[in-house]
């Protein structure tokens, strides 16, 4: 008989480190996903020659946060029914209820803006291009942030 | 001795009830909104706007039929409408973010091109009431769906619920 192979995202939470698994240290990790990439991005954009190249290493800063932060939370935003216990499940459900509400205030923020400043610079493609992960990453950002600590034994 | 008493909801809305019935006013209400895009992308606005209108008052309709669980809060639901509210939020998530994704992705890589000024010139043109009907219809889409999903998938009402109230 074989067992049923263990997913990827929950080896994750074996090489996340402890640290990470503490609530200020996930919302830190989320923070640091936006903040890093746009402030190395606008820096290098300042700087305009090879020496911009400096803040290339910078890009790996949000993808180690991202694997991190599904680590630390389990990986229970993402994970199917099979995998989790029923007080997960409700979780999970909750934190996508919460992560729809955030979606629609992001949409009816990004029209205001493209209502009442049409005039886009032309480097407004990096804000989208940041945004455009969020609606995939979202509900574990969500989980990162609402989840409490973990329990001392555990 | 407990006596039944009548159902105090007159009949069409209890037809709502029906899961048939209220997957039937989901898919026109689909159907319109889809027609409400096609007609807008064809410049005829008015009419666009007749039939985004058309959905948006059959998603009411689908609001009522649901009593509302999609937007209800913790404490006026019980368990099992929170399971089925959070699990209507989540396969609404997806079907979203796969939208504004494209959306995102679209407009990243039209401002980073030559193309940008094929976006902005249909940003400035927001005034227009095609570009209004795609707003709304995709408000209506935001605001609906949850609700769309909790209509498609409640079952019928149990029989008991359904034809005798009970008093005591």
């Amino acid at each position: 008989m074989t067992m049923p192979q263990e997913p990827l995202n929950f080896k994750l939470s074996r090489v996340t480190p402890k640290w990470a698994f503490k609530q200020s240290a996930r919302r830190f990790l989320v923070i640091a996903f936006f903040l890093v990439p746009f402030v190395a991005g606008t820096a290098a954009g300042y700087i305009n020659s090879l020496w911009s190249l400096l803040f290339a290493p910078f890009a790996i800063v949000p993808i180690v946060c991202f694997l991190w932060l599904v680590g630390a939370t389990g990986a229970g935003a993402d994970s199917p029914d099979e995998y989790l216990d029923e007080r997960e499940i409700a979780v999970r459900n909750e934190v996508y209820l919460n992560a729809f509400r955030i979606l629609g205030a992001v949409i009816a923020f990004g029209f205001a803006v493209f209502t009442f400043f049409p005039d886009l610079p032309v480097g407004a493609n990096n804000v989208f291009a940041t945004l455009f992960p969020l609606a995939i990453l979202l509900p574990t950002f969500t989980l990162a942030w609402t989840q409490p600590d973990p329990l001392e034994e555990a | 001795m407990t006596q039944p008493i009548k159902n105090p909801f007159p009949a069409p809305i209890r037809l709502l009830g029906i899961q048939k019935n209220r997957r039937a006013i989901t898919v026109l209400s689909m159907v319109f909104l889809l027609i409400a895009i096609v007609l807008a992308g064809s410049s005829q606005g008015t009419w666009a706007l007749a039939a985004v209108i058309i959905s948006m008052v059959l998603g009411i309709v689908l609001h009522f039929a649901t009593r509302n669980i999609a937007n209800a809060m913790n404490i006026i639901t019980d368990e099992r409408e929170r399971s089925l509210r959070d699990h209507a939020h989540r396969i609404a998530y997806w079907v979203l973010s796969g939208i504004l994704g494209g959306i995102f992705g679209l407009v990243a890589g039209f401002i980073s091109t030559r193309e940008a000024e094929k976006v902005l010139v249909l940003v400035k043109d927001l005034h227009r009431l095609e570009i209004q009907v795609l707003l709304l219809s995709f408000t209506a889409v935001f605001l609906g769906l949850p609700t769309a999903i909790i209509a498609w998938l409640e079952p019928d009402p149990l029989e008991d619920e359904e034809t005798q109230f009970t008093r005591g």
